[in-house]
């Protein structure tokens, strides 16, 4: 790879849009070693699919995409294996976070998430980081009316979950 | 806790930013997926071709015991044969490891749905073909030799037999290579479309 390829403008999309990473890779992927696999394959695919990125689609579902689709398609073909590089930055979940989660109840959560099917996950996620019902149903190529309708499903569903993991 | 808590809970948590991705740790992560990648494609390939190796060596050995035409000329076939059969694997696999992945979730899972399914038929297709070619080239040797006979026809009941078999063994393998994979692919797609 060549080094000078990796632009400022790519650093900075995924700085902007780290949070959503980590989240991803915390919904989908069980331990930190998992997440911090999930995380370097979603960087790199990010990173090869740059020249097609067409900068008139918002960053935010063209990150969503990118990411679901790794998470979803590559990490359970992959066979287990010892990371090769020790990765700070794919921390399991951010520095500050135990002071945040000192009752448990945000793993608790992700707990229940990652109870929930692939596809379900991903449209709660995206639902709940603030995309429109347009954005998801760009993200996930199903209808407006279909995410709206699944939406309240799957709330349901969490909710009953959430108190099932408990 | 109800849903209203649950959605407030999450928005908790994702205003907690993660530490900022240097320049020089977003290198490595590309770097080392990429050469994991290539090393994963590279070790799936000697495998592969670790199962042809006796064919190799049968054919080469013949030229051991002298060179004439037709002994080059049949090991030189079975060398392209496996050839044609290593290449078009590390085409296939290729083509799955680099599927593009920024379409949306239905377009990036069909679309691999059909690259594996592609992988599947061109692997059972060049693994037949080499039956067809070696039982063909066999049976026109006994022919040019002996003429129609018992022996002709015994060349090429056998030619049959390897060719049905080849097709048979040939999917069982793509199954077995691919049947996880594929039906969590299905799985998936089946839940997009919401019959999950």
């Amino acid at each position: 790879m060549d080094r000078a390829r990796l632009d400022v403008d790519f650093l900075r999309l995924l700085n902007e849009h780290r949070g959503a990473l980590h989240r991803v890779c915390r919904t989908y992927a069980d331990g930190p070693d998992d997440r911090e696999e999930l995380l370097q394959e979603i960087v790199y695919q990010l990173w090869r699919a740059l020249p097609s990125y067409r900068r008139e689609a918002a960053p935010i579902t063209w990150i969503y995409r990118i990411a679901l689709n790794t998470a979803i398609t590559a990490l359970r073909r992959r066979s287990r294996r010892p990371l090769l590089v020790s990765l700070e930055v794919a921390a399991e979940v951010p520095a500050s976070a135990p002071e945040v989660d000192r009752s448990g109840q945000g793993e608790l959560l992700y707990r229940a998430i990652r109870r929930l099917g692939e596809v379900e996950r991903a449209l709660l996620m995206c639902h709940l980081d603030g995309l429109s019902y347009r954005q998801i149903g760009t993200v996930l190529g199903i209808s407006e009316t279909n995410v709206g309708a699944r939406l309240s499903r799957i709330r349901a569903k969490l909710q009953e979950l959430v108190v099932e993991t408990k | 806790m109800d849903i209203e808590s649950i959605e407030r809970r999450w928005r908790q948590e994702a205003g907690v930013r993660p530490a900022p991705l240097e320049e020089g740790p977003v290198l490595q992560m590309i770097e080392t997926r990429a050469a994991e990648l290539r090393r994963s494609l590279r070790g799936r390939l000697r495998r592969e071709a670790g199962y042809y190796l006796p064919m190799i060596a049968v054919s080469l050995a013949t030229l051991l015991s002298g060179f004439t035409m037709g002994r080059v000329g049949a090991a030189c076939a079975v060398l392209v044969l496996l050839g044609g059969v290593i290449v078009t694997l590390w085409r296939a696999e290729r083509r799955i490891a680099e599927a593009p992945l920024d379409g949306s979730v239905e377009e990036a899972l069909t679309r691999l749905l059909s690259e594996l399914d592609a992988a599947g038929r061109a692997y059972v297709a060049v693994y037949v073909g080499l039956f067809v070619v070696a039982g063909a080239s066999l049976t026109g040797a006994v022919w040019w030799r002996d003429g129609v006979g018992p022996l002709f026809a015994g060349a090429l009941a056998g030619t049959v037999l390897a060719v049905v078999w080849s097709r048979r063994s040939g999917r069982r393998y793509v199954e077995r290579m691919f049947r996880r994979h594929r039906t969590e692919l299905v799985d998936c797609l089946r839940q997009i479309e919401g019959q999950a």
